[in-house]
């Protein structure tokens, strides 16, 4: 057998286990939640990827009931309340939703209202914008939920241009931008990158050691991040590497991460802080997408959003 | 400030880059050689100054032979090695301290390869082997490695398991994913590449292709990571590994040798992972913390600079 098929089959039985955890935390995305409504989105999503990249839960029950809730929770109360609760979150994850309702055919008058409005208040792009844009990444998101047009998507020299010193001591900041800029370059792995191949190489190598640098700082959220960014990129070894190290990290209970540490740490500070909430919810969803993306190169949550519902087995 | 490193008359620093760190990593050397000397009143040699002697002896040996240019520099610090190395107490350490015939081994067969007549201490040595304990002592596989490589170097006999054997049990064989690994893990790494390779003086054609490809993406990513975390003993032993492993240039190599050079002391040494001269320790040691502290990293990067393009 070979380490891909090893891989994929050790990502296929993580994601199956995290979908019976994300099952038996449906209270997170709950309309009653006492949690931000991020959370419960990134519930929903995390069940969407496992549905669509992994081929659980027959028509999809876990994101349709996610969808269900957050109706509930946002079209019940009024709409400067619902819209405050959705400015709370980011734009990704807000767009992401309203994808998600509309592929179920659930809708939310609330985040429907929101995402249109979104739409509507984007300014006509500068004619020759090159991803330097502000804006460039909301205009990216709603282009891929279908209500706007594609920008055009930036050559990554025109953005990059730090030296690699500079780079390899970069802070955390700049890292997530960077990284970003790289998926948001790639329409969020659904197109080519446009990018000169000594710059590619050195991103590489570069994003490589961030990625070290996170895994032994255990800092899964940003593995997963950053292992997306190298996906775009096209490298391989990396990835590979990176998918054991998450693999190697998944709890037996479902979600990903070995948090006792921070968790003790944390209820010793706030005795109500919530671990599954505030941080295997988050660490988990980052995971499964990194996971999800790089073990099947045909698979793009913002792609997959845009398609119809994968039928169930 | 070091008369190498600066142009007398303008103050500006007069050698930049590698050249610049290699000089003021000598004058740091010579203007400290006495510190080198492990030599105490007491019945023991001080450890840390036993083990920098040697260390220092194997640097400037390879230096005179990598670089021709720096062969007078070079001699002259041999020069004080071989005097503290002529002294009966010394002599009589290599029976007295067998567990750490490496060391002396290493000094002696520095000296002898630079030139020096050592021939007094080669059957102290042999002897200190042929009684059987030094080399009994469990060590672990890179450490086998190591006292190989330094009995080889120095030309006595031992019966040591080949080294080819030894590798196939280090960590560096196992080529473990580098998301674990500690720092006490990559000196292992850096150290078995040192003695696999005879620290480049070998050609990599012995190393299996497969293995080779891998032990270079392992060092490539490991440098990027220790100039990060500006860790300048482990930034020079990675570079020094990207020559042993005869790596092709890279941009990370670069960045690392511009950042190892962007961070030499004016006083010519490379601080050390955790150097603070305002702390509670430095006040405590006195003068001899900051030797202590980055004499290995600054022979080390040394040893980068005249190795590394």
């Amino acid at each position: 057998m070979t380490v891909a098929n090893l891989l994929q089959d050790g990502t296929f039985a993580a994601a199956r286990r995290s979908y019976g955890w994300l099952r038996d935390h449906a209270a997170l995305a709950g309309a009653a939640s006492p949690h931000g409504l991020s959370r419960a989105i990134e519930w929903m999503i995390a069940a969407w990827i496992c549905e669509q990249a992994f081929d659980l839960g027959a028509d999809a029950p876990l994101s349709r009931e996610g969808v269900r809730q957050l109706v509930l929770r946002l079209d019940t109360h009024e709409r400067s309340q619902a819209f405050g609760e959705l400015f709370t979150c980011d734009a990704l994850r807000v767009t992401l939703a309203h994808t998600i309702a509309a592929r179920h055919g659930v809708a939310c008058e609330s985040l429907t209202a929101f995402v249109g409005g979104l739409a509507a208040s984007l300014p006509q792009p500068v004619e020759d914008a090159t991803g330097g844009d502000d804006l460039f990444e909301t205009r990216l998101l709603i282009a891929l939920a279908g209500l706007g047009q594609m920008p055009r998507l930036p050559c990554l020299d025109k953005l990059i241009d730090a030296t690699t010193l500079d780079l390899l001591q970069a802070d955390e900041l700049t890292i997530q931008r960077i990284a970003g800029q790289v998926i948001a370059a790639s329409a969020y792995s659904t197109c080519e990158l446009m990018v000169s191949t000594p710059l590619r190489q050195r991103l590489i190598e570069v994003l490589s050691v961030w990625l070290l640098d996170f895994a032994r700082g255990y800092r899964l959220d940003n593995v997963a991040f950053v292992m997306r960014s190298l996906g775009c990129l096209g490298e391989s070894s990396a990835v590979r590497d990176a998918m054991r190290f998450l693999l190697a990290q998944h709890h037996p209970s479902g979600h990903f991460g070995f948090f006792g540490p921070e968790a003790a740490r944390a209820k010793r500070l706030s005795p109500t802080w919530d671990e599954a909430a505030s941080l295997q919810l988050p660490v988990t969803f980052a995971c499964l997408w990194a996971l999800s993306e790089c073990s099947d190169r045909s698979f793009q949550l913002l792609g997959a959003a845009a398609l119809p519902l994968r039928p169930g087995p | 400030m070091s008369p190498a490193r600066y142009d007398a008359a303008t103050g500006q620093r007069a050698l930049c880059g590698r050249a610049g760190l290699l000089a003021g990593a000598l004058d740091w050397i010579e203007t400290h050689l006495p510190a080198f000397d492990p030599l105490t009143d007491g019945i023991k040699p001080d450890a840390l100054r036993n083990k920098a002697l040697a260390e220092l002896a194997f640097m400037c040996d390879y230096l005179c032979r990598a670089q021709p240019a720096e062969r007078v520099r070079a001699q002259r610090i041999l020069s004080f090695v071989a005097q503290v190395s002529q002294r009966p107490e010394y002599q009589d350490l290599i029976v007295r301290n067998p567990e750490s015939l490496q060391l002396y081994a290493l000094t002696y067969g520095s000296l002898r390869h630079a030139g020096f007549d050592v021939a007094s201490a080669a059957p102290m040595i042999q002897g200190v082997v042929d009684a059987g304990y030094a080399l009994a002592v469990e060590v672990v596989p890179f450490r086998m490695m190591d006292l190989r490589h330094v009995l080889d170097n120095a030309g006595i006999r031992h019966a040591l398991p080949p080294m080819a054997k030894s590798l196939a049990q280090t960590m560096l064989a196992q080529r473990p994913p580098l998301h674990y690994l500690t720092s006490a893990d990559v000196y292992c790494l850096t150290h078995t590449i040192f003695y696999l390779t005879n620290f480049g003086r070998d050609p990599v054609d012995a190393i299996e292709s497969s293995g080779l490809e891998a032990y270079r993406r392992m060092v490539e990513q490991l440098l990027g990571l220790y100039v990060r975390l500006r860790n300048w003993d482990l930034t020079a032993e990675l570079l020094v590994c990207t020559h042993c492993l005869k790596s092709p240039a890279s941009e990370v190599q670069s960045a690392a040798m511009q950042a190892l050079t962007a961070a030499q002391l004016d006083d010519g040494s490379v601080p050390a992972p955790g150097f603070d001269p305002k702390g509670e320790d430095a006040r405590r040691a006195g003068a001899s913390y900051a030797f202590e502290h980055n004499y290995h990293t600054t022979l080390v990067a040394a040893l980068a600079a005249f190795l590394c393009p």
